[in-house]
């Protein structure tokens, strides 16, 4: 199980560390996107934007490095929620299908169809996999901690 | 470490990226406003474009100098449409544009529409016909989901303007 709840990690945090970077480059564009869910508010959509992505690579990072994972799976977790329930209800109310706004014209991320759903779907099942059975195998805090509490183990130097 | 325990890190850690977020948004080049206010109007080619929302545009259906232009992919145009809108969509536009030009006069008021506020096919169209010289322009982005979704007049039937003799099947407005 711990190399399962490992790959699970590696693949959420890696995942959301890669998808905030153009969000964090570009700020801007995201809170368009935002808005183009019509989901909140619009007059929110530059908050949203401006502090999501920077949620996201927090989590990510510690996802991967493994520090505090068990929050940060938690972030993962409430966040890949966020994102299927967005997506879902943008395909069904047919956002995206009805107007070809991601596809054909200036837009380009492609029409929301039901492969990002179960994508999403299994993406979120498996940051729960890491909330729920993170036993805090191959992270660095447990790696610290062990460190501070034993460090002659650590040391492979024989002693003369 | 229990479940509050787990939830009060998980927050600590958002709020923390969230002060970051927000501090490098304060120190760049292209700070974005905390608030965001939707913009009253585009300029398109030069030509200011008031975008207005379905109320405002209603106000406009029963004046005789203003034609609605429905942005939209001809299967939904044919589907339902404002009452009275000329079907004209942004693909292929230069070789549907003269036989939709008789329904356009150039001193006419221009009303055009797509889908909702997400959809960018009738600010295409706007530019195309700001470049070909037509001056006044409003784009309602509100969309025909939401004029349907207000009760406002509608009608079926894929004729391409107001002056064919087909009798479309049509919903009056509730106002």
């Amino acid at each position: 199980m711990k190399y399962a709840v490992l790959i699970a990690r590696l693949l959420i945090g890696g995942l959301f560390v890669y998808a905030s970077v153009y969000k964090i480059t570009d700020p801007a564009d995201f809170a368009v996107s935002i808005r183009n869910y019509m989901i909140i508010p619009a007059e929110w959509s530059n908050v949203v934007a401006m502090t999501l992505p920077w949620i996201e690579i927090s989590a990510g990072l510690f996802l991967v490095v493994g520090i505090l994972t068990r929050p940060a799976a938690m972030l993962t977790t409430g966040m890949m929620g966020l994102f299927l329930a967005a997506i879902s209800y943008a395909y069904f109310i047919g956002l995206n299908i009805d107007c070809g706004c991601f596809s054909a014209s200036s837009s380009s991320s492609g029409a929301v169809g039901v492969h990002h759903i179960i994508r999403d779907a299994a993406l979120f099942l498996a940051s729960c996999l890491i909330l729920v059975r993170d036993g805090g195998d191959y992270s660095m805090a447990t790696k610290l901690k062990r460190l501070m509490l034993f460090p002659r183990q650590l040391s492979s130097c024989p002693k003369l | 470490m229990n479940v509050s325990g787990i939830l009060l890190r998980a927050i600590l850690i958002a709020i923390g990226a969230s002060a970051v977020g927000l501090g490098v948004n304060a120190v760049s080049g292209r700070m974005l406003p905390w608030v965001y206010v939707p913009p009253k109007h585009v300029v398109l080619s030069g030509v200011m474009v008031p975008l207005i929302n379905e109320k405002e545009a209603r106000r406009f259906l029963v004046d005789t100098g203003t034609v609605f232009v429905d942005t939209r992919l001809e299967k939904d145009y044919a589907k339902s449409h404002i009452r009275g809108a000329v079907f004209f969509q942004p693909a292929d536009k230069e070789e549907r544009f003269p036989a939709v030009q008789p329904f356009l006069p150039e001193y006419a008021r221009l009303v055009l529409y797509c889908y909702g506020p997400e959809c960018p096919m009738a600010e295409e169209v706007a530019l195309f016909l700001a470049q070909l010289g037509y001056k006044d322009m409003m784009i309602m982005t509100a969309g025909f989901r939401n004029w349907d979704k207000a009760g406002y007049p509608i009608e079926n039937g894929s004729r391409s303007g107001r002056t064919s003799d087909e009798e479309p099947s049509s919903r009056s407005s509730k106002d």
